[in-house]
């Protein structure tokens, strides 16, 4: 085929495939004429268009690198952590993967969470690790799942949290709308948590649908605080970063509920956590995502402002409306200043829902 | 990490490029300490957000890989096409290896000779496709192949690509869009898309 042929194909191609599928076929009647050779060849490459959007959509360094990764946590199973006997991987939480783990000395089971070892290069990372772990290990609130130990052994460091059998709201969300009521009633346990927490200094900074377990007796938050601790801060020492302008001190997270300074890098507290409660409470009254393209950049959060509320589930209050809104503000100070605040509004709005929209 | 000079890997690249083919050999440890990293902190993603900021992290294995500032043999874009060719070797002899290899405790063995996987793109079998399918597009359309290669071995943004290329950002998205097509029909042209 001639170098010709192939630019006509790629320019066919890429205008046919620029139209609607319904529009295609005129196209191609005038722009391939009698040639049924280069109409075939046309075709059968729009046929792939759908599929090719996302094909390849990760470079190869990363499929490779998630491979590894994938091995690494499989083999930790049967391994022994401090007094933890890891006996299956039972699922990748928000900053690490998650074992269920029998405590040998206590003889319960417990969830054991692997993070990076990296981690744990010098003295000065582990004990800012342990300080932080224990502010996390004293919040005792009944929609917080508690962490028991921190630990490190044979180069890694691990958390081991209570061991809890439940449902992911992102799970539960994917199957079935919550109820006006039901949502409320949900998200006023998850502010009361947050509130809590505030309060005694911890800020949480991964929440999430998936890091939300509700159980018979309600919601529990996990991860609370974790991402803190995988801080890029206290992760890297090697002076990488300084080489490269372009790489931003990130700070770990998960983007489609990240404020936009944690996206940035920038100073966070707890309104940082806010921002997530709204992105959250969006989703458990909407079933949606506030941002369903994974915003990395603060502009692309600006670009794509989420749907609003009411049309996607009409009927919710006004108040409801303003109070995500206002969780969701770009800038910190626009926000709401404390969850002590959000949560009494969110208490106000659930006196006027009608006890029938259960 | 410190006793791995950075500049070592740019005179390791440039000897590739000038026929030592020896250079690989030693390139491909330096590079796989940066996969190990990389791995790692992919450990406990979650799967639902994977996305978490992967650009990123590969971005940094680059920088951490190659001393930028020292990169003045040829030219700039020459030593990143060169970087992207020597990602793809060092990538697809890993792939390769790994699925060929079984290994104790839960183990794989994932034959080359099994149909595509339509459902993941994101295999190290489905970066053996791409690498079997690039090497015929590399033969009608060099041009074309090349956008591929360093956009998806060379973790390369379409601006990058557009740069080392000298082409503009316009036409990088138009060739890497119709050249995906075409690798899903030279792969699964006989099934349903």
């Amino acid at each position: 085929m001639s170098p010709e042929r192939l630019d006509h194909i790629q320019t066919l191609y890429t205008d046919a495939a620029s139209l609607q599928p319904q529009d295609r076929r005129a196209f191609l009647d005038g722009a391939c004429g009698a040639d049924s050779d280069l109409r075939k060849e046309i075709e059968s490459l729009l046929a792939f268009q759908p599929r090719a959007e996302t094909y390849l959509d990760k470079p190869a360094f990363e499929v490779a690198a998630r491979s590894l990764a994938d091995d690494g946590a499989q083999a930790l199973v049967d391994r022994r952590l401090g007094r933890y006997q890891l006996l299956s991987l039972v699922g990748r939480g928000g900053m690490g993967d998650v074992y269920c783990a029998v405590d040998s000395r206590l003889n319960r089971l417990v969830a054991v969470k692997t993070l990076p070892s990296y981690m744990a290069r010098d003295q000065e990372h582990v004990r800012r690790f342990e300080q932080e772990a224990r502010a996390i290990a004293a919040l005792n609130h009944p929609h917080i799942c508690v962490l028991h130990d921190a630990g490190y052994d044979d180069g890694l460091h691990y958390l081991v949290f209570e061991y809890l059998v439940g449902e992911l709201l992102s799970d539960r969300l994917s199957r079935e709308p919550q109820s006006p009521r039901q949502a409320m009633e949900l998200a006023m346990q998850i502010a009361d948590a947050l509130v809590y927490a505030h309060e005694a200094g911890v800020i949480h900074l991964d929440l999430k649908p998936s890091n939300i377990m509700l159980m018979r007796s309600g919601a529990k938050l996990l991860d609370f605080g974790v991402a803190e601790l995988q801080d890029s801060d206290l992760s890297f020492s090697d002076g990488a970063r300084e080489t490269n302008p372009n790489s931003r001190n990130r700070k770990p997270g998960t983007p489609c509920y990240m404020a936009p300074e944690q996206l940035e890098g920038g100073a966070i507290d707890a309104r940082t956590d806010i921002f997530a409660f709204g992105a959250v409470l969006y989703e458990i009254f909407t079933g949606k995502r506030a941002f369903p393209h994974r915003p990395d950049t603060v502009s692309a959060l600006r670009d794509n402002p989420p749907s609003r509320l009411s049309d996607l589930r009409p009927g919710v209050p006004e108040s409801l409306e303003s109070l995500v809104a206002r969780c969701m503000a770009l800038q910190p100070a626009d926000r709401w200043e404390s969850m002590s605040e959000v949560l009494s509004q969110c208490a106000t709005i659930r006196a006027t829902l009608p006890i029938s929209s259960d | 990490m410190l006793e791995q000079s950075p500049h070592d890997i740019t005179t390791l690249l440039r000897l590739w490029s000038e026929g030592d083919p020896g250079a690989l050999d030693r390139l491909t440890p330096l590079v796989f300490r940066e996969l190990h990293r990389l791995a790692v902190r992919y450990v406990g993603r979650e799967r639902a957000d994977h996305t978490l900021q992967a650009t990123g992290l590969v971005n940094e294995a680059y920088i951490r890989l190659i001393d930028w500032p020292n990169v003045e043999w040829k030219n700039r874009e020459h030593f990143f096409a060169v970087s992207a060719q020597v990602m793809r070797h060092i990538l697809v002899d890993y792939a390769r290896s790994r699925l060929y290899s079984k290994r104790g405790g839960g183990a794989r063995s994932v034959s080359l000779d099994d149909a595509p996987n339509l459902s993941d793109n994101n295999s190290l079998a489905s970066l053996l496709d791409v690498d079997r399918a690039l090497s015929r597009l590399a033969a009608l359309d060099p041009r074309t192949a090349q956008v591929i290669e360093l956009r998806y071995f060379g973790g390369f943004t379409v601006e990058e690509t557009a740069r080392i290329m000298g082409l503009s950002p316009i036409t990088v998205i138009r060739s890497w869009n119709f050249a995906k097509a075409w690798l899903l029909r030279e792969l699964y042209g006989e099934m349903k898309p």
